[in-house]
């Protein structure tokens, strides 16, 4: 396998794994920022 | 059992916290000298290790806590534990997919049916029973309970996990950084896998705060719905009027 071949693994690796990180983070704000506009409060 | 407080102040340091350590991860993993016999292909480790620690760490403090609620009675130990259940998911099913990305082009199949797999995903798919079960009840005290009792046995996942390597002949290769004869590999890898390793501690600590807040905020509306409930309920019921009706 080439060098170049084994970057698009680790991109892939990475791509995933980041996207995974990104995804999880904002869906924690978002159900913050909900819940908050549910209970009425805007801090 | 703790009220929550839903009017406490939103921190925002957290998601610097988080940001941070994922730029340090990625930086100190793109810029290490690759493997001698794997190549470019080792640098899935940086995230695959300290994915995997994660999961065992999470579900560790998710029986800490449960325990705790069981012992205390106290609600906050329970979203303490299911935070940390919740995070615990999601690094456990980032170690599987990761595993699977650096299984294909090293042992050339995306899945095996070895222990170290098997058992990891058992315990990824127990853990969202898990976060299931928690979803089965409104009543606070009876969704604590019930998740407290599952979030202590199933702890005994992770030493199976741990030890699979171990304890049958897998193709996995054994501990990398948890073996009796210390850490095996070259210094500047050793160093950026702590580098990662701590960094992702450090992310889970930050997502730790964040999602605990997040669990006392949905704990403040279903409290606050139920009592909303009971005075609705209260207000439909009237007194009687045997009597004095017109028929």
């Amino acid at each position: 396998m080439t060098a170049a071949e084994q970057w698009n693994w680790v991109l892939l690796a990475y791509g995933f794994a980041y996207v995974v990180l990104v995804l999880f983070v904002v869906s924690i704000g978002v159900r913050i920022s909900r819940v908050r506009a549910r209970l009425g409060d805007g801090s | 059992m703790t009220d929550p407080t839903p009017t406490s102040t939103s921190t925002t340091w957290p998601w610097i916290v988080m940001a941070v350590a994922g730029l340090v991860t990625f930086v100190a993993s793109m810029t290490v000298s690759p493997d001698a016999v794997q190549g470019q292909l080792s640098r899935i480790m940086y995230v695959h290790v300290p994915s995997a620690w994660l999961a065992y760490l999470a579900f560790i403090v998710t029986m800490a806590a449960s325990a705790m609620y069981l012992w205390k009675r106290d609600l906050k130990w329970d979203r303490r534990a299911a935070a940390s259940a919740e995070i615990g998911v999601v690094f456990t099913g980032m170690a599987l997919g990761l595993g699977m990305i650096w299984a294909k082009p090293t042992w050339g199949v995306w899945w095996t049916w070895d222990a170290r797999l098997t058992l990891t995903s058992i315990m990824f798919f127990i853990y969202l029973g898990y976060l299931a079960l928690r979803r089965t009840t409104d009543d606070l005290d009876v969704r604590a309970r019930r998740a407290a009792i599952l979030g202590v046995l199933a702890v005994v996942q992770v030493p199976l996990v741990h030890f699979s390597v171990e304890w049958w002949r897998t193709l996995h290769q054994p501990a990398t950084l948890l073996r009796p004869e210390g850490p095996e590999m070259a210094t500047s890898m050793l160093v950026t896998l702590l580098i990662a390793v701590m960094a992702f501690t450090v992310m889970y600590v930050a997502m730790m705060f964040k999602r605990i807040e997040l669990g006392r905020l949905e704990d403040a509306v279903l409290i606050a719905e139920q009592a909303s409930d009971g005075a609705v309920a209260g207000a439909a019921v009237t007194t009687p009027t045997i009597g004095r009706g017109t028929a």
